[in-house]
C-alpha cells in the first residue's frame, strides 16, 4: 500500500502544493500503468489490455482534473517527470519503489500496491486481515484535500482560468473547474474510479456495487489473481468466479526498468528508438504544459505526443537488445526544443 | 415482435460524433473536396497525388472551419457513448427503475462513416461489440453481427437548435444474435432474467437495440446557430494550425432500446406497423416545407397488453431543452380498409404520455393498454394518429424494407438484394408488387418483381460502373415514379449501394514506393490527418513496418470491423493490389524513394488512370441534403 505524506496547509499556496502533488501522484502511475500495457503481445491477453486502457484512460482524466483544479485556484500547473525506479511523487516511508514492470502477476500487483484503498472489501475466496496503519492511503489525501478546497475563501477560485474541458477528448468525463462544487466533483470521481474507497462516512462511492466500471484496484486485482469477480449471492454480495484468461508468457521479453539499463553496448537502433522514446515523453509532458497553461494547441498537441510515444514504444519493442531482450520506454524526461520547459 | 414487445430495457445518454467531414464537399464546391464516385480526395478540383498536395489539401480543409463550414477536418471517426445508463426496465407491468440492471452503464463505440460521403441518409456505425452493463455484473454483451445503420431521418425534428444537423433526429437499429456471441448475465435482474429465458424460444434469435439520436450540439457549445459559430470556427481553426490531433465531435442526446428480436424481424430498421408522417403543420408553427416541425414517422405494435407506439423519433422538439411541441391531446384511431369509412378512436393520449419526461423515462415507447377483443381487431385494420382535427400520422399498410440498407460493391460484383415486405408489420403474403426506382432518377419506370410466398422479392444489383445509387422501394402497382423531390427517408424504405471503382489499372502498376504512395496512400493521408496518430502514411519505412497490420486491416474479409482501414472504406480493389504487391515487395534502400513528400507524378504521369480525368458527377436530389450537414448557411 502507498503511503503519502499530509501536512495540514496553512494558506493558499500551501493547498496549491497538495494539488501539485496530486497532479504528480496521478502522473506518476502512468508509467508504469502503460510499460504493463504496451509490453503484452499483440492480439493476446485482450482481457488485460481492456482493463490496462480503461485504468490508464481514468488515470489521464484524473490527471487533468487535478491540473483544472490547480488553475483553479490560481497555481502553476508542473509536469514533473518522475524516476524510476523510485518512489511515487509525495509518498513516504520507503514502503514501496515504483518499477516499470513489463506485463506480469507482479505488476499486476504493483497497480494494486498504489491504488489500495484502506479498506478493501475482501470477496469470501481471499478474507485477509485488516490492515492497521496510521499513515493516509491516496484516497485519504485526496479526502483531506478535498476538505481543504471547501475551506478556501471564494475569492480563492478563479473561473475560467485554462480549463480544459471534454470538448476533444474523454467526452463527458473532463469538466471545467470553476468553484469548489466542481473540485469536488472531481475529487469524488478521482477517488471513486482509482481506489473506490468511500469518500464519506456515509460511504458514498462504494466500490464493488457493479452498477460502475470496478475501481482500479480491483481490476488490477482481477489480473493479478487471473480470476473475474463477479456479483454473487452470497453474505458479501460478491465472488471470484472463473478464469480472466490471462497468458503471462504472451508479453515482449522486456526488461524492467529500462532507466537502469546501459544502452551503449547495445545496437544504434536501440539506442535510437529509446532517444524516439524520450523525444517523444518529453513532447507529451511540454504538450500537457502549455495545455495547461492556456496554449493553443490545447490538449491536442499533448495527445499527438502520445500517439507518438505509442509508435516509439512498438519499435522499440520490436528492437533486440545485445542479449536478446527489448526495452519498452524508459520514460526519461529530455527537453529537445528551446521552448520545453519544466515546472 | 420487437422492442415493442415485453421485456423491455430503456436506456438514454449521450453520444460524441468525430467524422472527417471534408468528404462531404462536393468537387469543385470547396478547395479541399471529395469525387465521392472515383474515392478521390482532390485540391482546387485536381486529384491528390504527392505529399504537396496531400500539405496542400490538409491546409485547406482548415481554411474550410470558416468558410465553408467544414467543421471537423481533423476527426478520428469514432463515436463514443458516455454518460449513457439502463434508464429502466419493463416486464409488461410499467416502467421499473429498480431492477437490479437500472443504472448500469453502457458501452459502445463505433465509427461513423457514411456510405454515400455527400448524403445525408446513408450514416453507418461501425463497431466490434456493444455492452449494456459491465463484465462480472448484471449484463448483455453482444458481439457485432452487422454495423448500425441510420434511418427515418427528420430533418425538422427541432428548428430551434439550429445549427448545423442540429436540427435533426435519426433512429439505428440492429441485432445481436444469441448464437453468434451474445451474453446475458442476469444475476438478480428480473428483466435479463426474463430475456435469458426468452432465449430459449426458437422464434427468438436474439436481441434487437434500437436507439435515436437527437438535440445535436457542435463546437461543445449548445448555444450556437449557424451565424453565431465564427468565433468557435476560429478557434478550432487556430488549434488546428497549432499541430497535433484536433478532433472537434458533435455530440446528441440519445435514448434507445433493448428488446427480443424475433424471427422475421428485419435487423437494421424497424419492421412494426408504421404510421408515416403526414407532414401536417404542428399549430402555430412554420408549415414542414418552410423548414417547420414535422411529426415523424413512428410504429405500432400489439403487445399482450395492448398496443405499444414508439415514439422515440416522432415528437418534435419546441426548443433547445428538447421540450416537447404540445399538440394536445392524441387520438389513436383505427379504421377498416377502403372503400370502408368508418373510423373508431381506440385510445387518447395526453400530452403527459408524450411530453419530454415521458419521453426520457420510456425511451418514447408509450403503452395503450386495450382488451384482447380490441388488439385482435386491430390487425386488420388502419391505424392514424390524430390531434385537434389533424392527423399526423397515417398507417402505411405495406412496407418494402430492404434486409441491406447499405450495400458496398466492388465493380464487377454481383448481387442480390433481398427486399422483405410487410403488411400491418408482419411478413407478406405471395403476389405483392414491389418496384424498385433510382431516387434521384428521372425514370419512369423502376423495375417491378412480386413477392413470393415468404413476402421477398429479390432484385439483382449491376455494378459494372463505380457509382452510388440510392434504391427506393415501394409496394402496389402505381407507385410515384419518379420519386425525385417526393422522397423523404421519414416514409419512403431505400438502400445505398455504392459501387467501388475496379481500377485495374492502378493494380498493374509496378509496386514502388511512389506508385504505392501516389495511388493509394496520398488520398488516405489527405483525407485522415488523425491517421498520423497510428500511421504516417507518407514514411514508407513506417508503411513497411506495418504490413501485416495493414493488410490485416485492409483485408475485405474485416470489413464489418470497428478498426477496418481505411474507415471510409473507400479502397478499391485496385488500389488494394498494388498496396499489397508493394508491402510484398523487399524493400531496396538504393532505388527507393522514401519521400513520398518529394512524390512527383513522375512515374505517375504515364500510368495516370483514366479515372482521373473522369466527369464529376452531377448533383442528384438526396445530395443537397448535405448542405444541412455542413456549411455556414444562414439559419
Amino acid at each position: 500500500m502507498i503511503k503519502v505524506q499530509w501536512l495540514a496547509p496553512e494558506s493558499v499556496a500551501d493547498v496549491q502544493d497538495r494539488v501539485q502533488t496530486a497532479i504528480d501522484l496521478e502522473f506518476g502511475t502512468l508509467p508504469p500503468y502503460l510499460y504493463a500495457k504496451m509490453t503484452i503481445l499483440p492480439g493476446t491477453n485482450v482481457p488485460a489490455m481492456q482493463r490496462l486502457n480503461g485504468i490508464v484512460g481514468q488515470e489521464m482524466i484524473h490527471m487533468c482534473l487535478a491540473c483544472n483544479i490547480m488553475n483553479a485556484i490560481g497555481g502553476t500547473v508542473g509536469i514533473n517527470a518522475p524516476k524510476y525506479p523510485g518512489p511515487l511523487p509525495g509518498s513516504i516511508g520507503g514502503g514501496v519503489i515504483i518499477h516499470l514492470l513489463p506485463f506480469s502477476q507482479d505488476a499486476m500487483a504493483q497497480g494494486m500496491a498504489i491504488e489500495e484503498p484502506s479498506e478493501p472489501i475482501d470477496p469470501p475466496t481471499l478474507m485477509r486481515g485488516a490492515a492497521v496503519d496510521t499513515a493516509i492511503t491516496i484516497g485519504e489525501y485526496y479526502h483531506l484535500l478535498d476538505q481543504a478546497l471547501a475551506a478556501l475563501p471564494s475569492s480563492a477560485w478563479l473561473p475560467n482560468n485554462h480549463q480544459i474541458d471534454d470538448a476533444q477528448f474523454f467526452p463527458g468525463q473532463i469538466f471545467a473547474v470553476n468553484s469548489y462544487a466542481d473540485a469536488h466533483r472531481a475529487i469524488t470521481q478521482i477517488v471513486s474510479e482509482g481506489e473506490g474507497t468511500p469518500v464519506s462516512p456515509s460511504g458514498q462511492g462504494s466500490p464493488l456495487t457493479f452498477e460502475n466500471e470496478l475501481a482500479h484496484y480491483y481490476r488490477f486485482w482481477e489480473m493479478q489473481r487471473n480470476q473475474v469477480l463477479v456479483k454473487d449471492p452470497n453474505p458479501v454480495g460478491y465472488a471470484w468466479r472463473g478464469a480472466l484468461g490471462l497468458d503471462w508468457s504472451q508479453v515482449y521479453p522486456a526488461i524492467a526498468d529500462p532507466e537502469l539499463h546501459d544502452f551503449s553496448n547495445d545496437s544504434p537502433a536501440a539506442q535510437q528508438v529509446q532517444v524516439q522514446c524520450n523525444a517523444a515523453y518529453s513532447a507529451l509532458i511540454d504538450g500537457l504544459i502549455s495545455a495547461f497553461r492556456g496554449g493553443t494547441g490545447g490538449l491536442g498537441l499533448a495527445v499527438r505526443a502520445m500517439f507518438d510515444l505509442r509508435m516509439a514504444a512498438i519499435k522499440a519493442l520490436a528492437t533486440p537488445l545485445a542479449d536478446g531482450s527489448v526495452a519498452g520506454p524508459a520514460f526519461i524526461y529530455t527537453p529537445t526544443t528551446s521552448t520545453g520547459v519544466l515546472s | 415482435m420487437s422492442i415493442l414487445e415485453f421485456p423491455r430495457v430503456y436506456f438514454r445518454g449521450e453520444v460524441a460524433w468525430d467524422p472527417v467531414t471534408t468528404n462531404n464537399y462536393l468537387v469543385g464546391q470547396a478547395p479541399a473536396a471529395y469525387d465521392e464516385i472515383g474515392c478521390d480526395s482532390t485540391l482546387n478540383s485536381a486529384r491528390v497525388l504527392s505529399a504537396a498536395q496531400v500539405a496542400g489539401f490538409r491546409q485547406a480543409a482548415i481554411n474550410e472551419v470558416g468558410s465553408a463550414g467544414n467543421w471537423n477536418p481533423g476527426g478520428s471517426y469514432r463515436c463514443p457513448f458516455y454518460n449513457t445508463y439502463i434508464s429502466g426496465v419493463d416486464l409488461g407491468l410499467g416502467l421499473d427503475r429498480t431492477d437490479a440492471f437500472a443504472t448500469a452503464p453502457v458501452g459502445f463505440t463505433g465509427m461513423l462513416v457514411d456510405c454515400e460521403p455527400y448524403g445525408a441518409f446513408s450514416s453507418q456505425l461501425f463497431f466490434d461489440d456493444m455492452s449494456f452493463g459491465i463484465q462480472g455484473g448484471c449484463r448483455i454483451y453482444g458481439k457485432r453481427i452487422m454495423r448500425f445503420n441510420d434511418r427515418f431521418v427528420n430533418f425538422s425534428a427541432n428548428p430551434s437548435n439550429n445549427m448545423i444537423a442540429g436540427v435533426a433526429s435519426v433512429m439505428w437499429q440492429t441485432g445481436f444474435a444469441k448464437d453468434q456471441g451474445l451474453q446475458i448475465d442476469a444475476f438478480d435482474s428480473n428483466v435479463l432474467q426474463q430475456l435469458q429465458t426468452s432465449m430459449a424460444d426458437p422464434d427468438v434469435l436474439g436481441v434487437m437495440v434500437r436507439f435515436v439520436t437527437y438535440r445535436t450540439v457542435y463546437y461543445n457549445d449548445a448555444s450556437l446557430t449557424n451565424t453565431s459559430s465564427g468565433p468557435a470556427a476560429t478557434a478550432l481553426q487556430a488549434q488546428l494550425n497549432a499541430g497535433g490531433f484536433q478532433p472537434n465531435p458533435a455530440r446528441s442526446l440519445l435514448v434507445g432500446t433493448v428488446g427480443l428480436w424475433r424471427r422475421g424481424e428485419v435487423m437494421t430498421e424497424a419492421s412494426e406497423r408504421a404510421l408515416i408522417a403526414t407532414m401536417a403543420t404542428v399549430p402555430g408553427q412554420k408549415p414542414p416545407t418552410a423548414r417547420g416541425p414535422v411529426v415523424a414517422t413512428a410504429f405500432a405494435r400489439a403487445t399482450s397488453k395492448g398496443i405499444a407506439l414508439d415514439f422515440s423519433n416522432t415528437i418534435p422538439c419546441s426548443n433547445r431543452a428538447t421540450d416537447k411541441f404540445d399538440l394536445g391531446t392524441l387520438t389513436l384511431t383505427a379504421a377498416d380498409p377502403p372503400p370502408a369509412v368508418a373510423i373508431a378512436t381506440i385510445a387518447t393520449i395526453d400530452f403527459s404520455k408524450y411530453d419530454r419526461a415521458a419521453f426520457e423515462a420510456t425511451s418514447g415507447i408509450i403503452d395503450i393498454p386495450l382488451d384482447s377483443g380490441t388488439i385482435n381487431q386491430l390487425a386488420g385494420m388502419n391505424l392514424a394518429i390524430t390531434a385537434g382535427g389533424a392527423t399526423y400520422l397515417q398507417e402505411d399498410v405495406l412496407r418494402a424494407i430492404p434486409m441491406l440498407p447499405n450495400i458496398y460493391l466492388n465493380q464487377g460484383d454481383s448481387a442480390n438484394l433481398v427486399v422483405q415486405v410487410y403488411e400491418r408489420g408482419v411478413p407478406a403474403s405471395a403476389g405483392v408488387t414491389v418496384t424498385m426506382s433510382d431516387m434521384n432518377a428521372t425514370q419512369a419506370n423502376g423495375v417491378s418483381l412480386k413477392t413470393n410466398s415468404a413476402g421477398q422479392v429479390s432484385f439483382p444489383l449491376q455494378s459494372t460502373t463505380s457509382e452510388i445509387i440510392g434504391w427506393v422501394f415501394q409496394t402496389g402497382e402505381n407507385p410515384t415514379l419518379p420519386v425525385g423531390n417526393a422522397f423523404t427517408p421519414l416514409n419512403f424504405t431505400y438502400t445505398y449501394q455504392r459501387v467501388l471503382p475496379a481500377e485495374s489499372d492502378i493494380a498493374q502498376l509496378p509496386p514502388s514506393w511512389s506508385n504505392a504512395y501516389t495511388y493509394v496512400l496520398a488520398n488516405w493521408e489527405s483525407m485522415a490527418p488523425c491517421m498520423d496518430n497510428w500511421l504516417r502514411l507518407g514514411d514508407e519505412q513506417q508503411v513497411r513496418s506495418y504490413a501485416s497490420i495493414i493488410k490485416t486491416l485492409t483485408d475485405p474479409v474485416n470489413f464489418e470491423n470497428f478498426r477496418f482501414m481505411p474507415v471510409t472504406r473507400d479502397m478499391s480493389n485496385g488500389q488494394r493490389t498494388l498496396l499489397y504487391n508493394f508491402l510484398n515487395s523487399p524493400y531496396d534502400a538504393t532505388t527507393s524513394d522514401s519521400g513520398a513528400a518529394t512524390s512527383t507524378a513522375n512515374t505517375a504521369s504515364s500510368a495516370r488512370r483514366s479515372s482521373a480525368e473522369k466527369a464529376l458527377p452531377l448533383t442528384p436530389i438526396h445530395q443537397l441534403s448535405r448542405a444541412m450537414r455542413s456549411g455556414p448557411t444562414s439559419d
